[in-house]
């Protein structure tokens, strides 16, 4: 059988498993945001908010479970009014032509922000995000006690947690790679990035609204906002949009990203509007909230930083401030003026356009060939060299945290190739070779050759002595109570599991302790409908490491779960998994 | 529109049948495409074929789910594109590294029998449903969809490197069973 025959075949996989594959890819490219699980230079907050459901497979379960309670749509009611079908009309195909000139008496000092961002306007005391009396904590980096405003948020009376972004955002990108997020991709023209605009929220739009502007998609609240000023352009632009931002809704939201509240201002990267759409998508990297301080405009991000190399002078900072909601205050993790982010903007702006002139071939398994050959990087660029590699490695100790700073002292490695395995390649002379080899398991290697090709000295720099977190010979035993057999719709299902490693030796694993466990899945024995059981959070550890289960150790963990609205009625089994170790027995009933 | 709104436009022949469709999956068409082939400009070529594919195959079918029909002929007609494209020393953007991956699969033993086919793919839909609903995704948007390994870390938040690592023990997983279960030599 030839290769192509197979990958033709597996063209006919089962279609439910497409399609759930499918949902979050198309999630994925809708919103441009990037998920990455690994966490370990984020504040405590965002992994207090991670560890709380950060396995993605659990956070499908909720959102699963959360859509189903609601037979599919989110219901919310922004400022208590009913349901609408109506939704508000957009003018969003000619903003960017058009009446720019026109002023607003509000925004007409934002028009260049980059060379004096302290002649904004100071009109933003209509917004319920009065952060102002957080400023002289700015400095603090520990977490702060949420200010209440003196105003009644807007959304005070709907929280409930929902992470509708699986594992938050990642560390910062690096310059190369924001760049890489900035190039226009003609697969997808309609998300395209436009410019930078400064918008005010009219309206978070009803659910009803949003279908009508969005269709199926439901897990990024629309607003209703008035785009007040292109600060890529410096123009004035005064124009209505319906505008995609913060994920989730009023009602169920992102942990320390709460909705947007009529009045409130923010910055976004939009993207250029495109036939057939009545709604721009903000890019999450670019939104910052906006707060008029001491005559000055300042930005507020809501973790997805932009890099502080990018930035030199924003601040990392860890505040909680009430904004529309005392449930939910947006958690704060970097301060920066708004010229600063300007400035950014118009540098990579530039540095598009010079990109796009050359040629620059992404899937060249030579980068930094390219790189030099389309002036993405000047000769001069730093290479890794051998003292570096070895300083990073001692500092590290773990292979993806090496890499990551292996790419920040050079972002395009001399060779790159993916064949079953990822092959790495850094060559700070013509005659060494520091490459990085991973599959199964990472290792880190130097070569020196003579000039006649052969070896000259090699050396063994780093070798991962285990799997990411999967051992073959791995075994463990579940045993589970729950808390009754039989349920009605609606009744709470918990169940206790304890995980004993039964191997007779140790378990290594890799990461957040807090994520360590196994994944449980209810499901009918019938029609195959199933539930991913969301378990209760279990307190973080702190950073990323490298833990040891004994053998015969026992962990415990909760599993909480409400039978849905409409989860057919029949027998059901619990699924608990891990690694090749599982358990398929403990039976319960839905009651028709 | 509804999938099942658009089926009933191509039963009654009506042409708004492919505006409907290249609308609500024509990205998605064109992404897979892409991957396989390479260049913007082969996919789009490809989508246009898979939508003559369609109509000419709908009726007499009646998909229940468009959007994985659309996917299978376009993964053939791509597969057709990357061939000639192969002839011509142009090589396609992801495709090459997933087929150095199923390489692992192949033998000289020729399944031609569709009913054997179907077993064989049975058999890995049994194996994909015994994993986690998470590693599903990986395998299908790597083998499926063409993804590249970094957007499926982006969508399913596993490390690039643990895409990679899933990828391969799962593939190593998946031959054993396939031996194992006696559909594979």
């Amino acid at each position: 059988m030839k290769t192509e025959e197979i990958f033709l075949m597996l063209g006919e996989l089962d279609e439910k498993l497409i399609a759930k594959a499918s949902e979050d890819l198309e999630r994925h490219r809708l919103s441009g945001q990037t998920y990455h699980i690994e966490e370990k230079d984020k504040f405590s907050w965002k992994r207090l908010a991670i560890g709380s459901v950060c396995a993605a497979a659990v956070i499908f379960g909720v959102i699963f479970a959360v859509k189903n309670f609601t037979g599919g749509k989110i219901p919310y009611y922004p400022d208590g009014q009913s349901d609408t079908s109506e939704a508000p009309s957009s003018d969003t195909s000619d903003w960017n032509s058009s009446d720019t000139s026109s002023t607003s008496s509000d925004t007409s000092d934002t028009s260049d922000t980059s060379s004096d961002t302290s002649s904004t306007s100071s009109d933003t005391s209509s917004t319920s995000s009065d952060t102002s009396d957080t400023s002289s904590n700015s400095s603090d980096t520990s977490s702060t006690t949420p200010v209440v405003p003196d105003d009644k948020p807007a959304y005070d009376d709907v929280f409930k947690e929902v992470v509708y972004n699986p594992t938050s955002y990642g560390p910062p990108l690096t310059y190369e790679e924001i760049v890489n997020r900035l190039t226009p991709d003609p697969n997808y023209p309609e998300y395209d990035r436009d410019s930078l605009y400064l918008v005010e929220v009219i309206k978070a739009l009803s659910a009803e609204e949003s279908k009508n502007v969005a269709g199926w998609r439901s897990d990024n609240t629309l607003y209703s906002v008035k785009i007040l000023t292109d600060l890529g352009r410096g123009e004035t632009i005064n124009k209505i949009a319906n505008v995609s931002a913060t994920p989730g809704t009023v009602e169920y939201q992102e942990p320390g990203d709460p909705p947007y509240a009529p009045g409130d201002r923010f910055t976004a990267a939009l993207t250029k509007p495109y036939e057939g759409r009545d709604y721009l998508s903000a890019d999450y990297l670019f939104r910052y909230d906006v707060v008029e301080e001491n005559g000055k405009t300042m930005l507020y991000s809501r973790g997805s930083d932009i890099d502080e190399q990018d930035l030199p002078t924003s601040e990392k900072i860890n505040e909680k401030v009430i904004t529309s909601t005392t449930k939910n205050p947006a958690e704060y993790t970097q301060k920066l003026e708004l010229g600063a982010l300007v400035d950014f903007w118009r540098k990579l702006q530039k540095d598009l356009i010079k990109y796009s002139e050359t040629e620059f071939d992404a899937n060249s398994p030579y980068p930094y060939q390219e790189a030099l050959k389309s002036g993405r990087i000047s000769p001069d660029a730093p290479k890794l060299d051998l003292a570096t590699a070895k300083k990073i490695i001692a500092e590290k100790g773990h292979f993806e945290d090496i890499i990551t700073e292996f790419e920040k002292v050079q972002p395009y490695p001399d060779y790159s190739k993916y064949t079953a395995v990822q092959c790495t390649k850094y060559c700070p002379t013509e005659y060494e070779v520091i490459s990085m080899i991973w599959g199964d398991q990472g290792e880190i290697d130097y070569v020196q050759y003579d000039p006649d090709g052969s070896i000259k000295y090699s050396e063994v720099l780093f070798k991962t002595d285990y799997d990411y977190g999967s051992d073959p010979n791995a075994h463990f035993l579940f045993y589970i109570s729950c808390s009754k057999d039989e349920f009605k719709r609606g009744n709470e299902f918990t169940a206790e599991i304890e995980m004993v490693n039964n191997s007779g030796k140790p378990y290594v694993f890799e990461g957040q302790e807090s994520l360590f466990r196994p994944e449980v899945t209810l499901y009918h024995t019938d029609n195959g409908k199933e539930y991913v059981i969301p378990y209760e959070p279990v307190p973080d550890t702190g950073n990323s490491g490298r833990y040891e289960m004994a053998p015969g150790e026992l962990r415990s963990y909760t599993f909480r779960f409400n039978i849905p609205a409409d989860a057919p009625a029949g027998e059901y089994n619990l699924n608990i998994l891990y690694e090749n170790s599982s358990n398929f027995d403990f039976g319960i009933f839905v009651m028709d | 529109m509804e999938d099942k709104q658009i089926v009933e436009l191509f039963w009654e022949r009506n042409e708004s049948a492919l505006s409907e469709v290249s609308q609500k999956y024509g990205r998605f068409g064109k992404a897979i495409a892409n991957n396989i082939v390479g260049n913007y400009t082969d996919a789009e070529d490809c989508f246009n074929d898979v939508l003559l594919t369609v109509w000419n195959t709908i009726p007499p079918n009646k998909p229940d789910d468009l959007r994985a029909y659309i996917g299978k002929i376009v993964r053939r007609s791509a597969i057709n594109t990357f061939r000639k494209e192969t002839a011509q020393k142009r090589g396609g953007k992801e495709i090459q590294p997933i087929f150095d991956e199923l390489a692992e699969f192949s033998s000289d033993y020729s399944v031609e029998a569709v009913a054997e086919q179907h077993e064989i793919i049975a058999e890995i839909n049994t194996y994909l449903k015994t994993l986690s609903e998470r590693k599903q995704k990986v395998f299908i948007l790597r083998y499926w969809h063409c993804c590249e390994v970094s957007e499926i870390s982006a969508v399913t938040g596993y490390s690039e490197a643990n895409v990679y690592s899933i990828l391969t023990r799962e593939r190593k997983k998946l031959l054993d069973y396939l031996r194992k279960r006696g559909v594979l030599n």
